[in-house]
């Protein structure tokens, strides 16, 4: 059985990896808590567990996804990644830091390593973000990422922000 | 949902009995497996889901075989060539026991003893090949259907046991992976 999984990055501070088995804790407790509810928390525990499972699929399906993101002292923070769910306009450059870990600048540098080896494997087209309009700090970090708000989309879950990445090689 | 740049996911087995080819899921098994994923078919195995969580799960097929090395495979019907099903061994992420699992996609499909050949080639494949000697499976109390295929694949139903993923129905337990 071949399939294809996700590279490994390295930044200054963080390594982005790929998903395994023993991040399913860490989801579970993001999931469980007031962090997640910008971004779809609240599930059953099967469900979290197939979000976990969908993510290594959508890797050996399309080369790529949320990488799972760790400290250089083993710390799993979060996971950043171009994620492409169904009914989406595009994919998407998403991320989400888990309790402790905010504040340091860690989603920034990675969300900065995995929008450009999306661009240098899958596409040059730029991803957009999905904001909660409700979510300020996301927003504030799409900004510093160079994103630029497009427009504000409504679904049954909320109301979201559309913000587009700048092209490769622009400003960041 | 689903635009591969190309098939990455090579190497699972393709088993074939008399009526049906069963093979790895692939992208172009999508719009079956939704249609089946938000009709009231699902009714014994958690019900009507929303067409992104039916691409979840379509998604979590792939990872469970990168993940486990063992999964669902789809039948393929070999007289239309459509896709009928998926079946397979599971596990769920406390490493507990491995489940045996059959799911027919369109009351088409039904009546004609396909998901008992389909369940029980999975069977053999699970036990033979994959080494998982002693699996459970769960049916739904209501799901006549699906308790008689798990008599004829052998099962027994395991005495105080009740599903870990539904309130109600029964779990039958398979020795040494089931009849031959």
């Amino acid at each position: 059985m071949t399939y294809a999984i996700a590279p490994t990055l390295h930044t200054d501070r963080l390594t982005l990896r790929p998903p395994q088995e023993a991040d399913f804790p860490a989801m579970l407790a993001f999931n469980d808590s007031p962090r997640a509810g910008f971004v779809g928390g609240g599930r059953d525990r099967q469900w979290v567990w197939r979000g976990l499972l969908a993510n290594v699929g959508l890797w050996a399906l399309r080369g790529y996804g949320f990488y799972s993101v760790d400290t250089k002292a083993g710390d799993f923070v979060g996971r950043v990644g171009v994620i492409y769910h169904d009914g989406w306009d595009e994919p998407e450059l998403a991320w989400h830091l888990y309790d402790g870990f905010e504040g340091q600048g860690y989603a920034a540098e990675a969300a900065l390593a995995a929008r450009a080896d999306y661009h240098a494997r899958i596409s040059a087209q730029p991803p957009i973000s999905y904001i909660d309009v409700a979510n300020t700090r996301s927003e504030a970090l799409a900004q510093r990422l160079g994103a630029v708000r497009e427009r504000t989309v409504t679904d049954p879950e909320g109301d979201y922000h559309v913000y587009r990445h700048p092209a490769p090689g622009g400003a960041a | 949902m689903m635009h591969p740049a190309q098939p990455q996911l090579t190497g699972l087995p393709v088993l074939e009995t008399e009526r049906l080819i069963l093979r790895a899921p692939r992208a172009s098994d999508w719009p079956a497996f939704r249609d089946y994923r938000l009709s009231p078919r699902t009714a014994y195995t958690g019900g009507v889901k929303k067409p992104h969580e039916a691409a979840e799960q379509f998604a979590s097929f792939f990872g469970h075989w990168v993940l486990r090395g063992f999964g669902r495979l789809i039948a393929e019907d070999r007289a239309t060539g459509q896709p009928i099903g998926h079946f397979g061994p599971m596990q769920w992420e406390d490493a507990g026991e491995v489940e045996l699992t059959w799911s027919l996609w369109t009351a088409a499909a039904e009546g004609r003893g396909l998901a008992t050949e389909a369940a029980r080639a999975m069977q053999a494949w699970a036990r033979d090949v994959a080494g998982l000697t002693s699996p459970i499976a769960a049916v739904h109390r209501d799901n006549a259907a699906s308790h008689a295929i798990a008599r004829r694949l052998g099962g027994t139903v395991i005495e105080g046991r009740r599903p870990a993923w539904f309130d109600h129905g029964l779990v039958y337990g398979f020795a040494k992976g089931g009849a031959a």
